[in-house]
């Protein structure tokens, strides 16, 4: 998204917004091994293409627009079955609440005007995919469930740290709000256990008395260093995370690097770590190929947690999810079964873990309160 | 990167090296010394598990006789990621140490004495906090922290809370690597004790008390990515460097004895690991198998869920995994091509030839529960039912 951000135009009257540059969705396979090996994040894990954090900013930008994903496929450079490409390209898109523009590959194409049976087949899974999310637009009404907020321009100088602590907090199922700088001063930080704040250079005086009662009030707050500030009167606490001050004001606490943030990778498992996964939502097991969206229905009653899964079958183990709410019932659809099916509750310590049937590109959990 | 080596550690590692020039290391397996090995029958970990732990320490002579007064480092077994399970099994049923045994120890300990207790772990990939990777895996650590007076938690996968890496010398000069550089909590303790799992291991046929000192290895110096002429700040990979021999750790530490040596897993793996015990020596050997799981160290391939519903502990880790091999129906005294060590040495043997411990059960002594009643056939295998 980096530079075509800028070129939108997020305020226009438009209904509409397109990001011109999403990636394809998928495992981002390496050029050795004749294009079979998959390459490595910072941490040796297959890096996975996904657009759901900069469908989550599009969002914070242009609420009111309805946001479109302009990806054109790559071919056999991205792990997934053929057939599951197109499934997965809309899925991507709709699990942020945006709409995929369709866009086919030449041979496709081709063999759709050639009225292939094999290429009609895969066009009639594509049109019911479709369809499955269509029946389903309310859902892009839900509002996260994430606790932790990034603060940033999200631009100039800033775009590289705070799109990429974005991208990689995704791949970490560390759910963030994006919080536009311009916006946090009025924003409602209530529903935050969390603030990360990206940008180096200091906030406004009034966001920065903002985000010292945020703190007071039992908040943590991970910034950079211009956040010493709030030291004054704090209690020094050992930091969990070696590199770090951090000290305790009021209820709260405020994490500040003793260097400056270099590595976005570093600056993700930092804060998460800083926050702590006891603030984590849910806790999804045996899903590293999958990217999570939590979100809570508009008008209460229920939430709704929708798992895509970036590479081309499951991986063997069954998937599971530990939600840390009770629920009255929760039912899974997928787009092989769109009616859906019960999900049995295994109460546990701290909420409820669900294990789900095998699925493929995507799963949808309606939970009712 | 300096390093911090004492002078007596200096010494014990310049007499060593001069002794390994001088005597064959098979001289020592006849000198490998015998300790006692604890074994009970534990099947849940429910209320019993505590008090069968607290009887088994007495039949070692008492837990306070290690631990009173003295730093503990405990090294528990989290390996894989924290959210990789088996089916939809929490991790501490499978192929992580149980929780509740890491508790009940843990509150033990503090009830002999001890004075500090510090849980260790490397976890994969990872410099996050070790409490940070129990929470992922829906584990509360807080219940550690109660369970005794003083604990405290680390990640030696890198630098850690350290200013500097400690070097630990192997004595006779080891296998593989006549010295090793690790974070200070190796260092930094009285008494070192490893609590593991009763699994199998696809590269080195079982992995218990020893094997499970593979991961105090850090992955900054002996891990993929790891700096090539000095540590690396954080883990990049796993330890496929000490697997695979594909490269040396980071040059500001000792490297290997031999570069040409074998780069067979097989071989290189039980040989790192018995080089480890013997620079790192254990002190109390726990071994959970109350429940576990068959066919490797991690989820995956032929694994299923098991539940031998035993418990073993000792002061010596050879003495231990033998008799842990002894219940898990495999032959302690079997080497590479039999069964576990179709495709790998045995660490026991490699361990017991640097004056370790013995592998041999006719020279241990077992207290409390026979191993025949207690032995379950890992490769006979009965799954484990659900629990409820």
């Amino acid at each position: 998204m980096a530079g075509e951000a800028a070129k939108i135009a997020w305020n226009g009257s438009e209904p509409v917004a397109a990001i011109a540059d999403a990636v394809w969705p998928g495992v981002q396979m390496g050029s050795g091994q004749g294009g079979s090996a998959a390459d490595s994040g910072p941490t040796g894990e297959p890096w996975i293409n996904a657009n759901g954090w900069s469908i989550e900013l599009a969002r914070a930008r242009a609420p009111r627009k309805t946001i479109w994903l302009v990806s054109k496929p790559k071919g056999n450079r991205q792990n997934i079955v053929i057939e599951n490409a197109y499934l997965l390209a809309v899925a991507d898109a709709a699990a942020g609440g945006a709409r995929w523009l369709a866009s086919l590959d030449e041979q496709l194409t081709e063999d759709l005007a050639a009225r292939k049976e094999a290429a009609i087949g895969r066009w009639q899974k594509l049109a019911a995919a479709l369809r499955y999310f269509e029946e389903r637009r309310s859902w892009a009404d839900s509002r996260p469930r994430a606790v932790v907020a990034v603060i940033s321009t999200f631009s100039g100088a800033n775009e590289f740290m705070s799109t990429e602590f974005l991208n990689l907090a995704a791949r970490r199922n560390l759910l963030c709000s994006p919080l536009l700088a311009s916006q946090a001063a009025t924003a409602d930080f209530k529903p935050l256990r969390a603030i990360v704040c990206v940008d180096e250079e200091a906030p406004p005086d009034a966001l920065r008395r903002k985000l010292e009662a945020f703190v007071k009030a039992g908040g943590a707050l991970v910034a950079p260093a211009w956040a010493k500030e709030f030291s004054a009167g704090g209690k020094p606490l050992s930091s969990p995370v070696p590199g770090y001050d951090v000290w305790r004001l009021g209820s709260g606490r405020v994490a500040v690097p003793t260097a400056p943030w270099e590595d976005p990778y570093s600056v993700a498992a930092d804060a998460h770590s800083l926050i702590s996964h006891r603030e984590d939502p849910f806790l999804l097991f045996n899903g590293a190929s999958l990217m999570a969206t939590y979100l809570t229905r508009n008008g209460g009653g229920g939430d709704l947690l929708e798992l895509v899964r970036y590479t081309a079958e499951s991986q063997g183990q069954g998937v599971s999810v530990l939600v840390r709410r009770n629920y009255s019932s929760v039912k899974m659809t997928t787009l092989e079964k769109p009616e859906g099916v019960d999900i049995r509750q295994t109460k546990v310590r701290d909420g409820v873990e669900l294990g789900l049937p095998a699925f493929g590109v995507f799963a949808a959990l309606e939970a009712r309160l | 990167m300096p390093h911090c080596i004492t002078r007596r550690t200096w010494l014990a590692g310049a007499g060593a090296l001069a002794g390994s020039l001088a005597l064959p290391k098979r001289m020592f397996s006849a000198e490998a010394p015998a300790a006692a090995v604890a074994v009970a029958s534990c099947q849940t970990y429910g209320p019993e598990l505590a008090p069968t732990l607290e009887k088994m320490f007495d039949q070692l002579g008492g837990l306070g006789r290690i631990v009173k007064g003295k730093t503990v480092a405990v090294k528990v077994n989290l390996t894989g990621l924290p959210i990789e399970r088996l089916g939809f099994l929490p991790n501490g049923l499978t192929h992580w140490t149980n929780p509740a045994v890491i508790e009940a120890t843990v509150h033990l300990m503090g009830k002999a004495g001890a004075r500090r207790i510090r849980i260790l772990e490397s976890p994969w990939k990872s410099a996050e906090p070790i409490e940070e990777i129990m929470l992922q895996a829906g584990w509360e650590p807080r219940d550690f922290v109660h369970a005794a007076p003083l604990v405290e938690f680390e990640n030696t996968n890198f630098l850690g809370y350290g200013k500097q890496y400690v070097r630990l010398v192997t004595p006779h000069g080891g296998h593989v690597f006549r010295a090793f550089d690790l974070n200070h909590s190796y260092q930094d303790c009285d008494v070192f004790v490893s609590i593991a799992k009763l699994k199998e291991h696809r590269t080195a046929g079982v992995t218990l008390s020893m094997k499970n000192c593979f991961g105090i290895t850090p992955c900054t110096i002996y891990g993929d990515g790891a700096g090539e002429k000095e540590p690396g700040l954080l883990p990049r990979g796993g330890r496929g460097i000490l697997h695979s021999g594909s490269r040396q750790p980071s040059a500001s530490v000792p490297s290997e004895n031999d570069p040409k040596s074998p780069r067979d897993a097989g071989y290189r793996v039980p040989a790192i690991v018995s080089d480890l015990v013997a620079a790192r020596p254990i002190h109390l050997a726990i071994i959970d198998g109350i429940r576990t799981q068959t066919g490797g160290e991690t989820p995956g391939g032929r694994s299923i869920p098991v539940a031998p519903g035993v418990l073993i502990a000792s002061t010596n880790c050879v003495c231990a995994d033998a008799v842990g091999m002894a219940a898990m129906g495999f032959d302690p005294m079997a080497d590479r091509g039999k069964a576990p060590f179709e495709r790998s040495d045995s660490t026991l043997r490699l361990a017991e030839e640097l004056g370790v411990g013995t592998r041999d059960l006719s020279r241990i002594e077992v207290l409390g529960t026979p191993i025949t009643q207690v032995r379950f056939d890992f490769r006979n295998p009965v799954r484990a039912p659900d629990p409820s």
